[in-house]
């Protein structure tokens, strides 16, 4: 999936310290903490993470689809292909959306309005975004369905979402998304509700997409193994901070921090290597420990680690890391 | 579709006959029938003559067969008061009631539905919070103290709207609201909390992640779906709705037959009481039917093909 050249043209998505908090009732619960995200044409990114690392938060935070009384968002620079956006505000993307940014989420099945025929469903972008007239929209509707590999298009578009299988219901929805063309494609875990081999195809598709139309794609996963596939270059989430980023063959045959390692570990291999799960859980946002926040779940932490949040190191292996392993090589940045 | 149809046909015409079983039998447990309808003092033989005349002296299963058999034919017997088929005294008047029960669900529906609707988006807020009490308020207050109050507010004191009887639209204003006062709350409360449920759904969310506009992804994705739950309350509130019309057609001198009933039970008058009881529930059977064909037709998920 990686472009020929190995060069991004252009910055499809640039965002700069990025943070999402929410509002709880037992007071504001900092979910994001400073994230920096770019994707370019034609690239994917993975943002991988537990769940509560604050991934998902992340990006629909951003897109501004919590709503403003729930969460509150800020990014020092948010910027859309060449426009200068402010993060997470409703009015600055509600025309983008479905237009030049797409959004697949995790499950197919949940996704669609079971009461509307599929095919209405994936004419409403066109219809109603790009006032298209009736039979352009059901040319396009019906294209975009063969598209994602739909065999029978007519009967896909005219039947009800629980009449569709769940690897159909996934294509459908890609349909929904890919249907304007976007240049930006959010997938929220699209494959974890589905069964290995759908997973498999699912991501053969957003691949071909991609390729024919330049799409850079964030994809979300909490499956770091999944990701080595794909994507070109892989973000590491905890607890609302990147801790590991570079590209994908950096981060994965020489993963650097920690919980990376520890991550890759706890992955079922078929040369059965032995699993070695991650001990503890994920802290809570409300109540992170002093200094770095996976200090209590690693094996290297010292007392350093508990007093000041480590810094980020680029090391010479070209990833970015944010521990204090990373001092020793690493420079910061 | 049409077998799912005839499938529900025939579950209607089974939950009939176990109505005529029960009407039926109230004859039989309120007594012996001549009790009521001669004078203490009359003769044992023109009692028996009347329970011939009536069918009373029958084995009970027999009775039920004919009365059944009677019963289809829309024929209860002459009533017992005047000489003329019971059943044509609550035949003739049907249509006003049903008219009124109308009128009485579209208030509901048109005041509960964007009541629900506002108490939802705007959830926590005054609004909100008014709707709610409006809607206890609704569930409290009894049907016929209603009546009395719009009869002395907007009748009498500030004479708006006529006080009694049928003509124009005028007429049904209040009756109609005495009508819609327990299910309008009932509406209120389930709209609300469906809509609640539905505005969380990955498709709404998916639909604003479309960009479409609010007012869009409401029209397209949530009112709909949030409705079905309404249908289903609806068939339950079909039998509360035809007892409140009886109490408004009392209260208003409103022509329907509601009032007839009320009559009939006040002169004892049974066979009128027992056509009444199953024009009843002709309209409760039928009118579940219909909203069954709304339910499937609001959720294809329990389309039968």
């Amino acid at each position: 999936m990686a472009p020929d050249t190995g060069t991004v043209s252009s910055q499809v998505l640039a965002v700069e310290g990025l943070t999402v908090s929410f509002r709880a009732v037992a007071g504001v619960v900092p979910a994001v903490r400073g994230v920096d995200v770019t994707v370019g044409a034609g690239e994917t990114v993975a943002l991988v993470g537990e769940s509560g690392s604050g991934k998902s938060a992340s990006v629909l935070g951003m897109l501004g689809l919590f709503h403003p009384d729930s969460a509150a968002v800020e990014a020092e620079r948010f910027e859309f292909e060449d426009m200068e956006l402010s993060a997470g505000r409703r009015e600055d993307l509600q025309d983008l959306l479905g237009t030049r940014i797409g959004i697949i989420f995790q499950d197919p099945q949940s996704s669609l309005d079971p009461t509307m025929k599929v095919g209405r469903q994936i004419a409403e972008v066109p219809r109603l975004r790009l006032g298209l007239d009736r039979n352009t929209v059901r040319r396009k509707v019906l294209d975009s369905l063969a598209e994602v590999g739909i065999r029978d298009p007519e009967w896909c578009a005219s039947a009800y979402p629980h009449e569709l299988s769940g690897g159909m219901r996934q294509r459908a929805m890609i349909a929904t998304v890919m249907i304007a063309g976007p240049s930006l494609l959010i997938a929220d875990e699209p494959t974890t509700a589905l069964d290995v081999t759908l997973q498999a195809q699912v991501i053969d598709l957003l691949a071909t997409l991609q390729e024919e139309r330049g799409t850079g794609i964030l994809f979300i996963t909490h499956d770091l193994s999944l990701v080595s596939e794909f994507a070109d270059r892989v973000m590491v989430m905890y607890a609302g901070t990147v801790v590991e980023s570079g590209d994908t063959e950096a981060v994965v045959n020489h993963p650097s921090h920690p919980y990376t390692r520890a991550l890759l570990e706890s992955v079922p291999r078929l040369d059965g290597g032995r699993v070695r799960p991650i001990q503890g859980r994920p802290p809570d946002p409300r109540d992170l420990p002093s200094g770095c926040p996976f200090r209590t779940r690693c094996d290297h932490a010292h007392d350093r680690c508990e007093q000041v949040e480590p810094p980020t190191f680029r090391l010479p292996s070209g990833q970015t890391i944010r521990c204090w392993l990373g001092e020793q090589d690493g420079e910061p940045c | 579709m049409l077998r799912f149809l005839v499938r529900r046909m025939l579950h209607s015409i089974l939950v009939l006959l176990g109505v005529l079983f029960v009407v039926h039998g109230l004859l039989l447990l309120t007594g012996d029938p001549t009790a009521a309808l001669l004078p203490p003092d009359a003769d044992e033989e023109v009692r028996e003559n009347l329970r011939q005349k009536h069918g009373l002296d029958d084995p009970f299963p027999v009775q039920y067969v004919k009365f059944v058999g009677r019963a289809v034919r829309g024929d209860f017997g002459d009533s017992f008061r005047q000489a003329r088929p019971a059943f044509e005294f609550v035949s003739e008047k049907a249509g006003e009631t049903i008219k009124l029960g109308a009128v009485g669900l579209a208030i509901s529906l048109a005041v509960g539905g964007p009541l629900g609707a506002l108490s939802a988006l705007r959830k926590g807020t005054w609004i909100d919070r008014t709707a709610r009490m409006v809607a206890a308020m609704g569930q409290a207050i009894p049907d016929f103290w209603l009546g009395i109050m719009l009869i002395l507010i907007l009748g009498v004191n500030l004479n708006w709207l006529p006080i009694s009887g049928t003509g124009d639209w005028r007429h049904l204003v209040m009756p109609g609201l005495v009508v819609a006062l327990p299910t309008l709350p009932a509406v209120v409360r389930i709209y609300r909390s469906s809509l609640i449920g539905v505005l969380d759904r990955d498709y709404v969310r998916a639909a604003r992640a479309r960009g479409l506009r609010g007012a869009q992804v409401f029209g397209r994705h949530v009112a709909r779906n949030a409705a079905i739950p309404i249908v289903t309350v609806l068939a339950f509130e079909v039998g509360s709705i035809m007892s409140g019309a009886l109490i408004a057609e009392v209260i208003f001198a409103y022509p329907g037959m509601g009032r007839v009933a009320y009559q009939a039970i006040i002169n004892r008058d049974i066979a009128v009481v027992q056509a009444y009881v199953f024009m009843v529930s002709l309209i409760v059977v039928t009118t579940n039917m219909l909203l069954d064909i709304a339910y499937s037709m609001l959720d294809p998920r329990v389309r039968v093909r």
